[in-house]
């Protein structure tokens, strides 16, 4: 196939003569000219000046595509900060032919150092893949670091996403599509992206916007970073060589996908059916749910098949994955889609996004959508994610859910498609429920904590299908740390684990940690009375500050709950004092009426000579919006306000 | 004597060949005896042939690795990967098959999933040097994955070290070097004592075997902080001293330090021949000619370190060559090498006699006498002589002023070149403790139970470097985010509300941050008393070394350090002082403290000193060190209480 392709090419670009690409005869000025930038962007360590991105569909006569990519950008580098982050260039070119680089500096008084091919070196990085690489030579702090390269590929895809926005200020970013007149785009501007023009004449399309002085993107906690980038989404929607109806839509997508993984094949089911026969787990007796399960569990295991990292197109198939062990998304979808069709069990095939980087967009039809695989069972309305190992049915990578996914099933053997929202998990699924119970000595050292702890659903949805692969001391080494949360100092005495079964997700069976904890740091002498750090004893919290306007919405990958139970008697000849602290209650909803979303609620009751505290932390929604994001602080807070309660045993 | 240990070598290898050819151990076994391992090498093989072939040395190292999976998730061990310069080595006859076990016997299958590319590392930005990655297919407990391979040593010079550990057991290991009578081999051994690693030497007519067996050896031992594994790994260096030709003279290869010199210094003959005018026109505006010597280097390594970027191309024998330093001053980027040339070329122009020095970073344990090879230095730098003194010149380290060395070459033996034909090996000190000093002073008041006040840290030395390449790389947010992390104390309601910096852009003086501070919900008000701890920074809390855990890997510090924690608390109004912590002082080897508090009408003030006075803590010292940690956290466990009067 490879071997076709390069053919292919080589034909293609023979039959394309210079004229057929619009920028083919691109290049730069040869006396740079740039506007100048203002004092308080001479404060920042780089600007950039211009950032250009032309990408055109060209038509040739095999019916597919060339592309034709340009990129030039040139950033002014004010600092030492600055010119470290921008004097080592590197151009990815992966299938794709670099067809001119070129690149410059161009100190503050105006001496320009071009580099030399020669410096142009070409290396390949694990995972990433092939890049040309430079360094810019010459930079000075005040000088412009200006590349552009032009770059010729087969478009394996007629859609993408071009994100505009980045943590440094841009002067002015430019992106252009440009195709042949018979094809068609819809482009989808998103975060602030202004209207998009498109314009075209006889021969082409042209689509393209250019945006002035984006603003730089901060990071900030609880936050989808990403997915808020000022972006643009791109994908074909008309041939009209072939038809006037709309391409690699949704319609578009159940007889391609349904094809490749739903659709019987011979040649790989009967391979498939063999292995299973042979080495495959015995589910003859097992209800459908059981059998899901015990196929899933089989068949993540490591030494059964794992998922090669690189993505490497070698390992798409399933009859290569059992061979080798080893499967690509691809590859691995592939081995379930085909051993429930071999075993009847009714799925759908369901694409979506990590919502924390690109939030699917039922609105938009673009396959660029359509990147992470997973595999739903309408009868029993549970997920699978085929492609992670650690991963099991009905608890999917909390990013996938919560969003919208395209699902396509059979419906009286006709491939269809429909977007639908995926539930995310509930709060009552991710609870983490910790029950300490602690026992002082005379002199307040080595006080002893009896610890249960029950993690549900994504509390420990990545710990419980790994354990059975850690060796004996990682083991010891991740287990300890999950009792021994209230200070470093602390020391497990003993420890034991239930709903440890691989086979069952952590919402169904919880993994829960029994203990105890030998631990110092929690007292402190003040002269003949104790300081007792009660506060600690649910471990460190976060401390959210904000100092800057906040500019995302607060957002979590799932809603989640925290439960704690502290229980400890006060010691003989002491008094306690200080436990009206204890009393916290900061929760919200969404307006004053509504149900609570989101709190922090703290009370403790004192029986005889044993106190008891009970925290009930919660977060039910995965978002809140910008308007509520000081309350959300708040509760977020509150559990920081508690690690800092101090109660004093006075000497009586 | 001599007879016995051929007869236990013997012995070992008939024991070794059985395994191999008949009784693989069980992985039953195995896993009963390596329960945290998922492989094991059952033999890990090198056979160096030296040899005069037409006139020329031809040194070939057969490579032998037969590993078994002894637990089914232990796929990523079976993969084997082989780094190497093409430059100076060639790898052939790669032969990769998968033992299964069937029955008795064992079924084959070769694997032909071999890919060779450049190799890259992020600290690198361009290096030749290949990986070819020998992938295997999915296997299982039981299943071996057995490679061999050729590889051919281009220049003589370039033999390395075989270790005896591995990061899996190795059940059989072994390493031969055989060479005719016309060539002298030397080796130096490291870390033996303690492990069954056997020597014998075996003549026959022609030729000298050299022989080093182990047997099951454990996998390395792994520690944070740890040093190189060379410090403490089992290992051997093997190098050619000498070599013969019928007819011809001796020709000596590395038979000590000055050829190692020797050959150095036939590497960079081309080195800064000829007057750059660029660059001296740069020394020329730098200078006003009324300078002494060391304003000069001043100037000039200032200039480089300012100017010239970190960037390394690692491109055949430019792995070994500076460039010129004309180039480096147009290119404005380079690597170390670069960075010693430019320095020499510049001093050259100020009129000061400058030399290229070879020298091992920190990560390489051996001295130029015991191993004169190239295995024992990879970094280059300037140096010159002030008053009778070396001074050394390494500009990768941007900010670290004239006299004082980079952290990574401390204490480590440098190989200076005076001229053609001249050397000196001189040790580049480590910097004392008190250079490397950290001092925080602070002022707080006691609001409700939060803190206010304000403090100044000082940074000087490395702590000082290290600070000012975070705060350069980091501006706004970033910037104050990372302070806030830096100078956070007494718990995370730690708030900065303003600061500022000195000396961020001075080399010498030392760095001053000022800033004004709020700790929320840190003292305890209870009734008519206040419980506050003055501990705010508590300094190596909880970092005892677990002793059993480290097996005894020494731990390594970056530099010596001395930190000063002082902490004045002004007594509210209407308060008295009722209870004051003890004074404390600790000395243990190179490890003290001392915690001293005093009081005024107005103040109590707790001041702290912690120093660590070594850049390894040995596994003998490591009791020491746990001792100032017990201390310490006892220290850190007592509070002051102030009463309404």
């Amino acid at each position: 196939m490879k071997k076709v392709l390069i053919a292919l090419f080589v034909v293609a670009q023979i039959s394309a003569s210079a004229q057929d690409f619009v920028h083919e005869d691109y290049t730069w000025k040869a006396s740079p000219q740039f506007g100048t930038i203002d004092s308080t962007e001479k404060l920042e360590s780089y600007v950039v000046l211009q950032d250009f991105h032309s990408l055109e569909y060209v038509n040739n006569p095999l019916g597919l595509s060339l592309l034709y990519e340009v990129i030039h950008k040139a950033v002014k580098v004010n600092d030492d900060r600055g010119i470290q982050s921008f004097n080592k260039v590197y151009i990815p070119a992966n299938q794709i032919d670099i067809k001119e680089v070129k690149a410059r500096s161009i100190s503050p008084t105006g001496a320009i150092q071009e580099i030399s091919k020669e410096d142009i070196k070409e290396v390949e990085i694990e995972a990433y893949g092939k890049f040309k690489i430079f360094a810019i030579q010459g930079l000075q702090p005040g000088s412009i670091v200006e590349y552009y390269y032009k770059a010729k590929g087969i478009s394996n895809s007629y859609w993408g996403r071009e994100i505009l926005q980045e943590q440094g200020k841009v002067k002015q970013a430019t992106f252009q599509l440009i195709c042949p007149e018979h094809l068609e785009f819809n482009l989808k501007g998103y975060n602030g992206v202004p209207e998009i023009i498109d314009s075209s004449d006889e021969v082409r399309n042209y689509y393209g916007v250019t945006i002035s002085d984006i603003k730089p993107a901060y990071e900030e906690k609880y936050a989808a970073y990403r997915a808020n980038l000022m972006r643009i989404e791109y994908t074909i929607s008309k041939n009209k060589n072939k038809t006037n109806e709309a391409i690699y839509g949704w319609e578009s997508a159940a007889p391609r996908f349904y094809g490749i993984y739903i659709a019987p094949d011979k040649k790989e089911d009967k391979a498939v059916k063999k292995a299973f026969k042979k080495t495959g787990p015995d589910v003859k007796t097992l209800t459908e749910l059981e059998k899901i399960k015990a196929i899933e569990v089989f068949y993540k295991s490591p030494s059964v098949v794992q998922v090669d990292p690189n993505q490497s197109g070698k390992y798409g198939s399933p009859t290569v994955a059992l061979e080798e062990g080893i499967a690509n998304q691809r590859g691995i979808t592939l081995l379930y889609t085909r051993l429930f069709n071999l075993l009847d069990i009714e799925y759908q095939l369901v694409f979506t996004t990590d919502k924390m980087s690109t939030r699917f967009d039922p609105e938009f039809e673009s396959w660029a959508m359509l990147q992470e695989p997973l595999l739903y069972f309408p009868k029993h309305d549970v997920y699978m994610e085929p492609a992670n190992a650690i991963s099991r049915l009905g608890m999917i990578t909390p990013n996938y859910a919560d969003n919208y996914g395209l699902f396509i099933y059979d419906r009286e053997g006709i491939p269809k498609a429909r977007t639908k929202y995926i539930e995310p998990t509930t709060v009552d699924n991710n609870f983490d429920k910790m029950e300490l119970n602690l026992k002082f000595n005379d002199n307040f050292k080595n006080t002893k904590i009896d610890v249960k702890r029950t993690m549900s659903g994504h509390s420990s949805y990545n710990l419980k299908p790994q354990l059975p692969f850690a060796t004996e001391e990682q083991r010891e080494q991740i287990l300890n740390q999950f009792v021994k949360f209230m200070g470093e100092d602390g020391e497990v005495l003993r420890r034991e684990e239930k709903g440890t079964d691989p086979a069952i997700n952590a919402i169904d069976q919880p993994l829960v940690i029994i203990g105890q904890v030998e631990i110092n740091s929690i007292t402190e002498r003040a002269g003949k009375n104790y300081l007792f750090k009660i506060g600690e004893v649910i471990g460190e919290q976060v401390e959210m500050y904000q100092e800057k306007k906040r500019v995302n919405q607060a957002e979590i990958e799932y809603p989640h709950q925290y439960i704690r139970d502290i229980t400890f008697n006060v010691p003989e000849g002491y008094q306690v004092k200080g436990l009206e602290e204890l009393n916290i209650d900061i929760s919200y909803g969404k307006s004053e009426n509504d149900s609570k979303t989101m709190g922090f609620v703290s009370t403790y009751k004192n029986k005889g000579n044993q106190i008891t505290v009970h925290i009930d932390e919660y977060y039910r929604t995965t978002t809140y919006p910008l308007e509520q994001f000081e309350e959300f602080r708040e509760v977020i807070n509150a559990a920081a306000d508690f690690n800092k309660i101090v109660v004093i045993f006075e000497k009586i | 004597m001599f007879k016995n240990a051929l007869l236990l070598q013997l012995l070992s290898l008939a024991l070794s060949f059985s395994g191999i050819a008949q009784s693989v151990p069980t992985v039953a076994s195995l896993k009963a005896e390596y329960p945290d391992e998922k492989a094991v090498f059952l033999v890990k093989k090198e056979a160096i042939n030296v040899d005069i072939v037409n006139g020329e040395l031809q040194i070939i190292t057969k490579h032998h690795l037969d590993k078994l999976l002894i637990d089914d998730n232990g796929q990523a061990y079976a993969n084997h990967t082989i780094h190497y310069s093409p430059v100076f080595y060639d790898v052939e006859d790669i032969v990769a098959e998968v033992f299964t076990p069937k029955g008795s016997k064992y079924k084959k299958q070769r694997i032909d999933n071999i890919e060779t590319k450049s190799s890259y590392s992020g600290m690198i930005f361009y290096d030749d040097s290949k990986e070819t990655e020998i992938k295997f297919p999915n296997m299982g407990a039981g299943q071996r994955a057995v490679v061999s391979y050729q590889e051919n040593i281009k220049d003589a010079h370039f033999l390395s070290a075989f270790y005896f550990s591995s990061y899996m057991p190795i059940l059989y290991g072994e390493l031969t070097i055989t060479f005719p009578k016309s060539v002298k081999v030397n080796y130096k051994s490291f870390n033996l004592e303690g492990t069954n690693v056997k020597f014998s030497t075996i003549h026959d007519e022609k030729s000298t075997t050299y022989k080093w067996t182990v047997i099951n050896s454990k996998s390395f031992e792994v520690a944070d902080n740890a040093p190189a594994i060379s410090y403490y790994e089992p290992h051997v260096a093997i190098y050619i001293d000498r070599f013969e030709i019928e007819g011809k003279e001796p020709q000596r290869v590395l038979s000590d330090v000055s050829d190692l010199f020797g050959w150095y210094t036939s590497l960079i003959t081309e080195v800064n021949q000829d007057e750059d005018p660029t660059l001296k026109n740069i020394v020329d505006s730098l200078l006003t000619g009324n300078e002494t010597p060391r304003e000069k280097i001043e100037k000039v390594f200032y200039w480089v370190q300012d100017h010239i970027k970190y960037v390394a191309f690692e491109d055949g024998l430019g792995g070994f060559i500076p460039r010129q330093a004309s180039l480096v001053c147009t290119r404005r980027f380079g690597d170390c090498k670069d960075m010693a040339s430019i320095i020499t070329d510049m001093l050259r122009y100020a009129g000061i006699e400058a030399y290229l020095t070879w020298i091992g970073s920190r990560d390489i344990p051996y001295r130029y006498e015991e191993l004169p090879t190239p295995m024992v230095d990879n970094h280059m730098i300037a140096s010159t002589k002030l008053d009778g003194e070396f001074i050394f010149l390494d500009a990768t380290g941007s900010y670290t002023p004239l006299g004082m060395p980079t952290s990574f070459i401390q204490g480590k033996e440098a190989m200076v070149k005076l001229a053609d034909g001249s050397f000196e090996i001189v040790e580049v000190p480590a910097v004392v403790a008190q250079k490397n000093h950290y001092k925080d002073e602070v002022t707080v008041q006691l609001d409700g139970k939060n803190l206010i006040g304000q403090g100044t840290a000082t940074l000087d030395g490395y702590v000082k470097f290290t600070m000012t390449h975070k705060l350069k790389n980091k501006l706004g947010q970033k910037r104050d985010d990372y302070l806030k992390g830096w100078l956070e104390k007494g718990n995370n309601k730690f708030l900065i509300n303003d600061y500022s910096v000195n000396g961020l852009n001075d080399k010498v003086v030392p760095l001053e941050i000022e800033y004004k501070f709020s700790i929320g919900s840190y003292a305890s008000l209870v009734g008519e008393e206040a419980y506050v701890n003055l501990h705010l920074d508590r300094v190596y809390e909880n970092a005892q070394i677990d002793i059993e855990k480290r097996k005894g890997v020494a731990r390594e510090i970056d530099y010596k350090k001395q930190e000063t924690h002082i902490t004045n608390l002004d007594i509210p109004e209407g308060y008295e002082v009722t209870e004051l912590p003890e004074n404390q002082n600790f000395i243990d080897g190179p490890f003290s403290f001392s915690v001293k508090y005093s009081q005024t009408d107005s103040q109590v003030r707790l001041e702290k000193i912690v120093k660590i006075d070594t850049l390894l803590i040995e596994k003998e010292q490591f009791d020491q060190w746990n001792n100032l940690i017990d201390a310490l956290d006892d220290a850190y466990g007592e509070v002051v209480v102030l009463k309404k009067k």
